[in-house]
């Protein structure tokens, strides 16, 4: 990567025993939308947290723009954070809040008064004078937001800012984000649980997992080719199926169930570094076929579990050779014609759809 | 509508249904109440009106002495300044131990508040006693004075001014330290956090943020001390000079030299009057009775809403704002880590090390206070144990606490139930619990001799029930706020299901309530009994030879030879006031046992 905005190298953050950053290294690009993917507990906010600099880190160096941040105080990093629940200051008003960082670098009344008008604008917010505790959840948000704005930091920080929110408004603040960075053009490090979030707002995703990165890519590249089944399973749902390589080419692998040899199947991938792997298959790639008498020559029969009506359609819970799967059936089809529980139907999938992973890890 | 017995009870009816069942439980709760309000009445307000009255018996002739005694208005301006100073040391230090208390872990933390509580629960007679001992001529600071500068060396901290505010801001910093802690436990530490990425150096965001989030916590902390350092007489008594004389000495020494009871009562008045008057005036702009019905939510909640923070006043320039970042931006270069542990620990010394330094002393095989001791030997222990006026001293003291606490549990247990179940408005509850905690407030020199004439007048001084019944009002505040702060954070509905389950009221009560809550009941008696044990003005004023107290032995004691038997005695009461701290710790509220798992994971 070209001059990276935020460039860090071999971080690595413990206590006692426990390792909860480990040697992590990774670049930000101007402008990019870069999110920490990953369940609780898995070091992310901790990341977070040693890039502003609140936690004292046991190793690496971290770069912003050129400049070696690694022992400057948080003051001094000027990189925007937007707090889990906010940390708005309850005892000033919304401008006040929102004046602060401006005041911090000695700007004057006026002039401060003037730039925090102008970010409240940009993030739709009016109620100047109210109190923290006198606004809603949203507003409080973007309250949030504008005052990590407002002093133009060259990058913006957020900790789950979204997680105190319902659901609806948490897909228009999604939008919203969106919009106001495209708008300011600042670089964001994102950190969420939130898998559909990741995947709205993210120009690149890193999935972590205990204190080290998975995957880093895109959003798409991601969900479509995960590295491993964790990955696979982190964003999205999906099928998975315990399988030997039998040969491989350049065109792919024909691979065989490991609970049943006698099933063998060919994934589109680049020859496999590995013996015993899992066999990724998402949902709606799954084609479930139980009228014709005569498979379609690859597929591998299951029985109904269970099925739930969703709306866009019907999900089947089905067992076959000993893992469960998931599979979608449209909603065209009528609830008279699909699958009795019980039933058995066949499963097939194109081998461009599936995904050959190392079974460990 | 019936009659309507009180105030509390009109509001109840107008908002419940009226049936029968709602009148019986109305009934109910006014009888949980009843005993309290006799108590009161009858060992708190009618003695003190009667005590008042004496200051208008022969005309306004006691005023004008009070008015005309220079004398007497300058120990009234000397009070308020020793009382103003007291706060101000409070604050300084309930600051520094609060900054080292949030530093540290959990652990670390529960010892920090151990060593607060410790000392708060340690008679006052005992840590004035310490003091002697470690501030005296052969005590271990001059010691080491002596071992530094040579042996003409010599600090002289006691029977003066400095003895007194050392004194006595040992005794009342744990009052501002509790509920400063209290409030900047809860301030979410994402805010200095957040101002520090703002830009905010340390001490900026330490100035602009969590200063005036703490500022109730200190207020509460500030009038807690000042009102009670100026009716303090225990302490300037017996760590003070002879040429300072507070008002509270002033109005023992108006009784017991001059028996002049009217000029008493007058200056009784005026201290009662200061205190009244503080304590209204602070309850205008924060209810103080918050302050013990729940520390932590309401008095952020209370807040004024319309402070100005200072940042958006426009007109400052800026020169004078980059000046004072440049200021404390250099601050901030200061080792603050080390400064708020130092001090920490520091404070944590001064609050303990005196107690400590008792135990050595009560073990000396001398027969004459020195320290460190040249030897050691049991021969003090020996001494007051074979003490009849000892024996005698201790034996009324265990009878009156346990009469006491006996009494304000039977009292207090249900007024603690009604105080939080009753439905009552916000505003009734908050004045019910200034009425519980009023006797903690009112200035003991002046309760005392209200009881004194009031007892005198119906016959039952020199008897350990009527003592009894005025310890047991002084110990009440303390066991009906420790059972409220467990009985709000009880779960009401391990009750319903109970009671679901086939329990009975009655047996829901005995089987669940009563158990779950035990810790809580426990600790509070625990207090109750220990303020009983300590009590000591009005012990002295009602009590003869044969039914004098520990105290009033102890006070005798440390009045005219400073003997290595008081350290015996010290010591004994150190033991239980660990035993009661760690109770308290332990047993304080329900939820406190799944801690310590929540904070190793």
């Amino acid at each position: 990567m070209p001059d990276p905005l935020l460039s860090v190298t071999a971080l690595r953050k413990q206590y006692g025993d426990l390792v909860a950053v480990d040697s992590l290294s990774f670049e930000v690009e101007r402008g990019e939308f870069f999110t920490l993917l990953g369940p609780s507990g898995c070091g992310k906010s901790t990341t977070l947290m040693s890039l502003v600099g609140f936690e004292a880190i046991d190793g690496g160096r971290i770069e912003l723009d050129g400049r070696d941040v690694t022992s400057v105080p948080p003051e001094g990093r000027g990189m925007g954070v937007v707090f889990q629940n906010y940390a708005l200051f309850p005892h000033m008003n919304v401008l006040e809040n929102v004046m602060f960082p401006l005041r911090m670098r000695g700007a004057s009344a006026e002039r401060a008064e003037e730039r925090a008008r102008a970010t409240l604008e940009l993030v739709q917010l009016d109620q100047y004078s109210a109190r923290p505790s006198e606004i809603s959840g949203g507003q409080m948000q973007r309250v949030a937001l504008a005052r990590a704005l407002v002093f133009d930091p060259p990058i913006l920080l957020m900790d789950e800012p979204l997680a105190a929110l319902d659901r609806r408004l948490r897909q228009t603040m999604q939008f919203e984000l969106r919009r106001i960075q495209d708008q300011v053009g600042t670089t964001v490090i994102y950190v969420t649980h939130d898998q559909e979030e990741a995947l709205v707002l993210s120009d690149r995703i890193a999935v972590m997992r205990a204190g080290r990165f998975e995957q880093v890519a895109p959003p798409r590249e991601i969900y479509e080719q995960p590295v491993n089944a964790f990955v696979a399973n982190f964003l999205g749902e999906s099928n998975r199926l315990r399988v030997r390589v039998v040969s491989a080419d350049d065109a792919g692998a024909l691979v065989e169930s490991v609970a049943d040899p006698s099933y063998r199947m060919h994934v589109s991938t680049a020859p496999p570094a590995f013996q015993a792997g899992t066999l990724i298959v998402r949902p709606e790639h799954v084609h479930v076929e139980w009228h014709s008498r005569e498979p379609a020559a690859p597929s591998v029969p299951g029985i109904v579990v269970d099925r739930a009506f969703l709306g866009s359609g019907t999900r089947l819970e089905l067992r076959l050779l000993e893992e469960t799967w998931t599979a979608m059936v449209p909603a065209s089809v009528d609830e008279d014609a699909l699958p009795e529980i019980g039933q058995q139907v066949n499963l097939a999938w194109s081998p461009g759809d599936a995904r050959l992973v190392d079974a460990e890890p | 509508m019936t009659e309507p017995a009180s105030p509390a009870d009109d509001r109840v009816s107008r908002t419940s249904p009226h049936s029968i069942t709602a009148r019986r439980q109305r009934l109910g709760w006014l009888l949980a109440m009843a005993p309290f309000g006799v108590l009161l009445a009858s060992v708190l307000v009618v003695p003190v009106l009667i005590f008042g009255s004496y200051a208008f018996e022969d005309g306004n002739s006691s005023w004008v002495t009070l008015w005309t005694s220079p004398g007497k208005l300058n120990s009234i301006g000397l009070t308020v300044e020793i009382a103003a100073q007291t706060t101000a040391i409070c604050a300084a230090l309930a600051y520094l131990y609060v900054a080292g208390l949030m530093r540290a872990g959990p652990r670390i933390r529960r010892l920090l508040l151990l060593a607060v509580i410790v000392p708060f629960l340690t008679s006052i007679l005992v840590r004035s006693y310490a003091w002697i001992i470690v501030l005296g001529n052969q005590g271990p600071l001059n010691a080491v004075v002596r071992w530094v500068f040579g042996p003409d060396a010599n600090l002289q901290l006691l029977y003066n001014r400095s003895g007194v505010l050392i004194g006595m801001v040992h005794v009342l910093l744990p009052l501002f330290v509790l509920p400063l802690y209290a409030v900047v436990a809860d301030i979410p530490p994402n805010l200095t956090r957040a101002a520090r990425t703002l830009g905010a150096n340390r001490v900026e965001a330490y100035l602009r943020v969590l200063l005036p989030l703490s500022l109730p916590g200190a207020a509460a902390g500030a009038v807690l001390v000042f009102v009670s350092a100026l009716g303090f007489f225990v302490t300037p008594s017996l760590l003070g000079g002879l040429q300072e004389t507070m008002v509270a000495q002033l109005i023992q020494r108006e009784l017991s030299t001059f028996v002049d009871l009217p000029d008493a009562a007058v200056l009784a008045i005026v201290l009662m009057g200061g205190v009244l008057a503080i304590l209204a005036a602070f309850r205008l702009f924060y209810p103080i009775e918050l302050l013990f019905i729940r520390s932590q939510v309401t008095v952020q909640h209370r807040q004024r809403q319309r402070r100005p923070s200072g940042l958006g006043r426009p007109g400052r320039r800026w020169p004078l704002a980059s000046a004072r970042l440049a200021l404390t931006g250099g601050l901030s270069r200061l080792p603050w880590d080390t400064i708020c542990w130092g001090g920490t620990l520091l404070v944590a010394a001064f609050f303990l090390v005196p107690l400590i330094i008792v135990i050595p002393v009560s073990f000396t095989g001398e027969a004459f206070l020195h320290f460190p001791p040249d030897s050691y030997s049991l021969r003090w222990y020996e001494a007051v144990i074979r003490d009849p006026l000892w024996q005698r001293a201790f034996v009324n003291s265990l009878f009156t606490g346990a009469i006491a606490t006996l009494l304000s549990a039977v009292i207090g247990l249900p007024l603690a139930f009604a105080l939080v179940r009753a439905r009552l408005s916000q505003r009734i509850r908050g004045l019910l619990v200034l009425l519980v905690v009023l006797p903690a407030l009112v200035p003991l020199i002046v309760l005392a001799i209200g009881v004194f004439v009031w007892y005198l007048r119906i016959g039952l001084i020199a008897n350990t029930w009527s003592l009894a019944a005025a310890h047991a009002l002084l110990g009440l505040p303390f066991l009906v706020l420790v059972v409220m702060a467990a009985l709000r954070d009880f779960d009401v509905r391990v009750e319903k299901a109970a009671r679901s389950l086939g329990a009975g009221p009655l047996s829901t009560l005995r089987l669940i309530t009563l158990p779950i809550l035990s810790r809580a009941i426990t600790a509070g008696l625990l207090f109750a009994f220990l303020v009983s044990l300590d009590e000591l003005l009005i012990a002295l004023a009602v009590t003869d030879f044969a039914t004098a107290t520990l105290p009033v032995r102890l006070w005798e004691g440390a009045n005219e030879e400073i003997s290595p038997a008081l350290a015996v005695v010290s010591t004994l009461y150190l033991l239980l006031a660990l035993v009661a701290a760690s109770a308290a710790l332990s047993g304080g509220g329900v939820r406190r046992r799944s801690d310590p798992e929540a904070v190793d994971a």
